[in-house]
């Protein structure tokens, strides 16, 4: 059977080096009589697109990048990879190497079949993991900024015009502010294509604006991809007005669609989940304590960010006002339990993560122990239906604890940074029990739960 | 839409007095606006000129295809200079510029000048195609080239 080669050419501007490169490697393999196909990704968006089915049948890869070629579809197979401009000078030795290339036969096939099965199985999945791998750097980087801040002292953000408040700044309005839009944008990036990210990240916004978390990120990615995939199918234009599909009608109406749906069906509720948890924690603060901070510590990890972490958040920083400290202690603790569980368990079982995550994992230690929940949120929301029951019982079991310790805190926030910092915290050595114990039954279970990845 | 439909005789000049890309701007501006291709040359070559300080179009081969999309263009046109000197152009392979391919397109329509500096970009790496572009001694074989 004749060798068929396939290659990829791509540059981010786009302009002409994608089809120079593309129109060189063609012009190589006729001179050879191989057959080629390319695919091009300029500014026209992906055209002359490899199927599956050419990919299993080609004997190598040619990639001609300077930006993203989506290579995880050549896993296994023999790839050739170089810069864009080298496709064009290179040509002829790029395509003798491809022909020389001894194809990989046996990975090949077990690789097919391991996408076969992740592509019916879990088409979800796939978008899914595109939004948390996107958003994972953005909590990485404000997370770790923010811990600075804090470094400098637990108030020391509230001085206009210092270090620390513009640390908070860039790490808490910009880098975290990124957060559930980009998740949400590139869950209908993975879906929509191109069309998908404003819808998307739109959403995500609005997911933040109404306090609905990246729970309402997940929901809001998912909506706005699917909507504008259906429009973009459903919409028939006439040939010479196709092209304003892309730049005006799918995001114009798809984003229109998903800001309505997220404004008044996802958002209205919120508001009134949230008062309603306040009034209902209320009425449990009367009773037992120990029952209190069980329900404190779950709500705390449940939705990071979400009306119900929110509610209870609120409800215990309202109590400091009352003299009450109690509530304090088990929220922070229970709040610092979740990125920390995440992070030992990619320690305990680093086979059962991804490497984006393991490298996340590390970062979600310092965040954890600065009590900036947020580091958990992208493992959550890679996998909610196995980390959120897992961190929510060891961040229960660390607000129990923490309330039948009796341990106290004056601060609304601070993590281990408070410790350090004489009467701010009563029963110290008891309460760091407590948020140990809570961090090793959540990453036990988490890992219990999870398959070993492939 | 095939690069010829784009360009005709009096939007072809095979000596281009420019020395610098904003000369060269404005000298095939000129030609297209003569030609009924762009309405408002000013707003035209702002377009153009964002698009040059985003990122060199003087792709390799001694050639540049500048580009801009502007409520200043009626329809899509392409005009091309050709100079006997070097301009002063940084480049993507280090080589001067001879050549320039200068593309207009109005607003909202989509990629149709994309599509086109793509069949150019695609052309640029045949040889008889280049040759021809350089030897051509009348607009009309330049033409003839593009067709």
């Amino acid at each position: 059977m004749a060798k068929k080669l396939i290659a990829v050419t791509a540059c981010p501007t786009g302009i002409a080096h994608t089809y120079m490169a593309a129109e060189a490697l063609q012009k190589a393999a006729r001179a050879k009589g191989v057959e080629i196909k390319v695919e091009t990704r300029g500014s026209v968006g992906v055209e002359n697109e490899l199927t599956a089915d050419e990919i299993r049948e080609a004997h190598a890869v040619i990639l001609a990048c300077d930006s993203d070629a989506d290579r995880n579809r050549f896993a296994g197979k023999t790839v050739i990879e170089v810069g864009v401009g080298e496709g064009i000078k290179r040509a002829n030795q790029l395509v003798e190497q491809a022909l020389a290339a001894e194809k990989r036969d046996l990975a090949d096939e077990v690789t097919r079949l391991k996408t076969e099965r992740k592509e019916t199985a879990t088409g979800w999945y796939k978008h899914l993991m595109t939004g948390v791998s996107y958003m994972i750097p953005f909590t990485v980087a404000g997370g770790i900024l923010i811990a600075i801040s804090f470094a400098f002292g637990i108030e020391a953000f509230q001085v206009e015009g210092t270090l620390p408040a513009a640390l908070m700044t860039i790490g808490g309005s910009g880098a975290f502010g990124f957060m559930v839009p980009i998740l949400a944008g590139y869950i209908a990036y993975s879906i929509a294509d191109r069309p998908g990210l404003v819808p998307g990240m739109v959403g995500g916004f609005l997911a933040g604006n109404v306090g609905a978390g990246f729970l309402g990120g997940i929901v809001a990615g998912f909506l706005a991809g699917y909507v504008t995939y259906y429009l973009a199918k459903a919409t028939r234009l006439p040939k010479t007005m196709e092209g304003l599909k892309p730049v005006l009608i799918l995001p114009v109406l798809a984003t229109f669609i998903v800001g309505v749906l997220m404004i008044f069906v996802i958002g209205a509720p919120m508001a009134w989940i949230m008062t309603s948890l306040q009034s209902w924690l209320t009425g449990i603060g009367q009773g037992s304590a120990v029952i209190l901070g069980l329900i404190l510590g779950g709500m705390m990890a449940f939705d990071m960010g979400g009306p119900v972490n929110k509610a209870a958040y609120t409800f215990a920083v309202g109590l400091l006002g009352s003299k009450i400290y109690g509530p304090q202690a088990a929220v922070m603790a229970a709040g610092m339990v979740p990125p920390l569980a995440l992070s030992l368990a990619t320690f305990l079982a680093p086979k059962k993560y991804t490497e984006e995550e393991r490298e996340a994992g590390k970062a979600a230690g310092v965040l954890g122990i600065s009590f900036i929940t947020e580091g958990a949120i992208p493992f959550a929301a890679a996998d909610p239906l196995r980390v959120i029951p897992s961190i929510v019982v060891g961040s229960a079991v660390t607000g129990a604890l923490s309330m039948f310790f009796g341990a106290t805190l004056r601060a609304p926030h601070g993590g281990i940074f408070v410790l350090a910092i004489p009467n701010v915290v009563g029963n110290v050595l008891p309460y760091a029990l407590a948020i140990v114990v809570g961090t090793v039954i959540s990453a036990l279970l988490v890992n219990f739960l999870k398959p070993v990845k492939d | 839409m095939s690069i010829r439909e784009l360009i005709s005789a009096e939007t072809i000049t095979l000596d281009l007095q420019a020395r610098t890309p904003d000369e060269a701007f404005v000298e095939l501006g000129s030609l297209l606006a003569k030609s009924g291709v762009v309405t408002n040359l000013d707003t035209y070559l702002s377009a153009v000129r964002a698009r040059e300080a985003h990122g060199t179009t003087a792709v390799g081969f001694h050639v540049a295809i500048p580009h801009g999309k502007s409520a200043g263009v009626a329809r899509a046109g392409l005009a091309f200079g050709r100079a006997s000197h070097d301009l002063d152009w940084e480049s993507m392979d280090g080589e001067p510029v001879r050549m320039v391919f200068l593309i207009a397109a109005p607003e909202g329509a989509n990629d149709v000048h994309l599509k086109a500096l793509s069949q150019l970009a695609r052309q640029l790496m045949h040889d008889d195609f280049r040759q021809r572009l350089s030897t051509g001694t009348s607009p009309e074989a330049i033409l003839e080239a593009l067709s």
